[in-house]
């Protein structure tokens, strides 16, 4: 594979030109993965420095490794499992995020007094103001740490949930239960925050 | 359709892979039900604004070539391809 565009190529096919020991396969597969990886850290540890480290270190070890991956097609979802332990690794061992307690899986979310107020007619410049992202941004780093990755995988990286399970080692139902459990909660602090600016419409003076 | 269980169709919703008769049972039951169909707007609209909370974090070009040069010298003894 030279210099030219590879972007059709798919991954099985770079990974079994990396497995022969091809380098421009290696630097293909950092061109198209660095940034990916590097988001997905970068947004589950907050923290720029680590996420380069992460970066380094999960390249460093699937490109060692390489060899002792079965299925070459699934090289993108071991990219990422290699990614979000190294990101757990991290946050433990910087007691991030607070208490990480285990969800049960089996509690049915209650919905708050607010499931009656519709604040999606607000103007943008509310919706997408800083404050309401600030605030959304927050709450997601409230939530447990089981939903939280999931919720940063599936709706800010836009992962799969096929690949957000293979991923955590999850099953894709398990994977849906936390993220349908997450994006309520966020609702519900969202429907608290934009409570003050519904009620102004409410009530005009 | 309860709306315990129409909540709980929200994702597959969202994600298209409801079968027709499970739609048109649910979308029957939103304009019956406002508090399903509040639960569900403001629900939609969290999954939207979370998609938009983050900067897509851009990693330098640098540190690419810096990782790049890491694992030519560790795996390739430091030989590039022609
Ligand atoms: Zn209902």
């Amino acid at each position: 594979m030279g210099k030219k565009r590879t972007e059709r190529v798919p991954d099985a096919s770079v990974v079994r030109a990396l497995k022969n020991g091809d380098p421009h396969a290696m630097e293909e597969l950092v061109r198209r993965y660095s940034n990916k990886v590097y988001n997905l850290a970068y947004h589950l540890t907050r923290d720029a420095n680590a996420a380069e480290e992460i970066m380094q270190d999960v390249f460093l070890t699937v490109i060692s490794k390489v060899d002792t991956l079965a299925n070459d097609a699934f090289f993108s979802t071991w990219l990422y499992r290699v990614t979000t332990n190294a990101a757990y690794g991290f946050l433990r061992k910087e007691r991030k995020f607070g208490d990480q307690t285990a969800i049960d899986e089996e509690t049915e979310h209650e919905p708050s007094a607010d499931y009656l107020h519709d604040w999606t007619k607000l103007p943008d410049s509310i919706l997408l103001s800083e404050e309401s992202r600030r605030i959304l941004k927050e709450s997601i780093d409230s939530l447990p740490e089981a939903m939280r990755t999931v919720v940063i995988m599936k709706d800010v990286e836009g992962l799969s949930n096929e690949e957000i399970a293979q991923a955590l080692g999850l099953s894709v139902p398990a994977v849906k239960s936390r993220l349908h459990r997450g994006r309520l909660i966020l609702r519900d602090m969202l429907s608290g925050y934009f409570r003050k600016y519904t009620l102004e419409g409410d009530h005009p003076a | 359709m309860k709306c315990l269980v129409c909540s709980s169709l929200f994702p597959d919703y969202m994600e298209n892979c409801l079968s027709q008769d499970v739609i048109d049972e649910l979308e029957h039951h939103f304009r019956f039900c406002e508090k399903c169909r509040v639960c569900f707007s403001t629900y939609r609209l969290t999954v939207m604004l979370s998609s938009k909370v983050e900067q897509p974090a851009a990693v330098s070009p640098e540190s690419v070539e810096r990782l790049t040069s890491l694992l030519i010298q560790r795996f390739f003894n430091g030989a590039r391809g022609a």
